[in-house]
């Protein structure tokens, strides 16, 4: 079970509202690699997981993406707070403003809302870990391209943080597949799947 | 029942009584009672996670205990439990 704990992960203090940049980083809430569906890919993968390393990386960088998206929402809503219309009209916002006014949802860029069909829980541990890496991967570049377009140097400090853990969490992955890999027929690593087949007795 | 389930039950007992009277307290930010009841279960709730912690292993990543292994991902994970 989870305790909830009154902080964020890493500080963010935005001082300017900036609407536009809210509409593209919430893609990093509920979009297709955001944290919203990192979070619910590992820690739905953690079940059927048997090594105990691997269920931690899972567990533990799961519960990780949890204060992420926290941190998401909450850049989005410090850069939406105490905005004029003229600055809803002129940034492009509108579209998110007229369903949402400025509450947090969690869509993509693009308006489509958050989908379960942006990750798999495949119940195969090569499967899921190189799904868990790949995801990791996309969603640096996700931050990558973000400040590309954002020069506000608070709202770039925890994208800044954010992105390094990405690749922190890629590093984690590809340790966890190598463990998994330690304990298959070094033969054929498809030989069996050990989420799901027994071992010979 | 074990002594292990005993003592787990015991702190999922008293966690849940601190929630719910903290969700209580949400809205009675003020009720004495309910204050003195937080505190007195707290009490409680902590000398149960030292004992078991020091028997059974960590319940939180930062309550391992030991010096040379990271014991927080010996199993069983919860979900691994049969009954």
């Amino acid at each position: 079970m989870w305790t909830y704990e009154k902080k964020l992960q890493y500080p963010v203090n935005i001082r300017r509202p900036d609407p536009a940049a809210a509409k593209v980083i919430i893609t990093q809430y509920g979009g297709p690699d955001g944290e919203l569906g990192a979070s619910m890919r590992y820690l739905s993968q953690r079940y059927t997981m048997p090594y105990k390393e691997a269920i931690g990386v899972l567990n533990d960088i799961g519960t990780e993406e949890l204060a992420h998206l926290e941190m998401v929402s909450t850049i989005v809503h410090q850069l939406t707070r105490n905005m004029t219309i003229e600055q809803i009209k002129e940034s492009g916002f509108d579209t998110y403003f007229v369903d949402h006014t400025a509450g947090i949802y969690p869509v993509a860029a693009s308006g489509v809302p958050f989908n379960a069909g942006t990750f798999q829980s495949k119940g195969d541990a090569i499967t899921d870990l190189v799904e868990d890496m790949a995801a990791e991967q996309k969603a640096r570049t996700t931050y990558d391209n973000i400040l590309r377009l954002v020069d506000d140097p608070d709202v770039r400090d925890p994208i800044k943080f954010l992105r390094e853990r990405e690749i922190v969490h890629f590093q984690r992955f590809g340790e966890a597949l190598r463990i998994v890999q330690d304990n298959l027929d070094s033969k054929n690593f498809y030989a069996f799947n050990p989420e799901f087949d027994r071992p010979r007795r | 029942m074990d002594s292990q389930k005993e003592l787990l039950n015991k702190i999922r007992i008293l966690e849940f009584v601190l929630h719910d009277t903290g969700l209580y307290l949400d809205t009675h930010p003020l009720d004495q009672e309910a204050l003195r009841y937080y505190r007195t279960n707290r009490e409680m709730l902590d000398a149960a996670i030292d004992e078991y912690t020091s028997y059974y292993g960590p319940l939180t990543m930062d309550a391992v205990l030991s010096k040379n292994k990271w014991t927080w991902i010996e199993k069983p994970w919860p979900w691994e439990v049969e009954a």
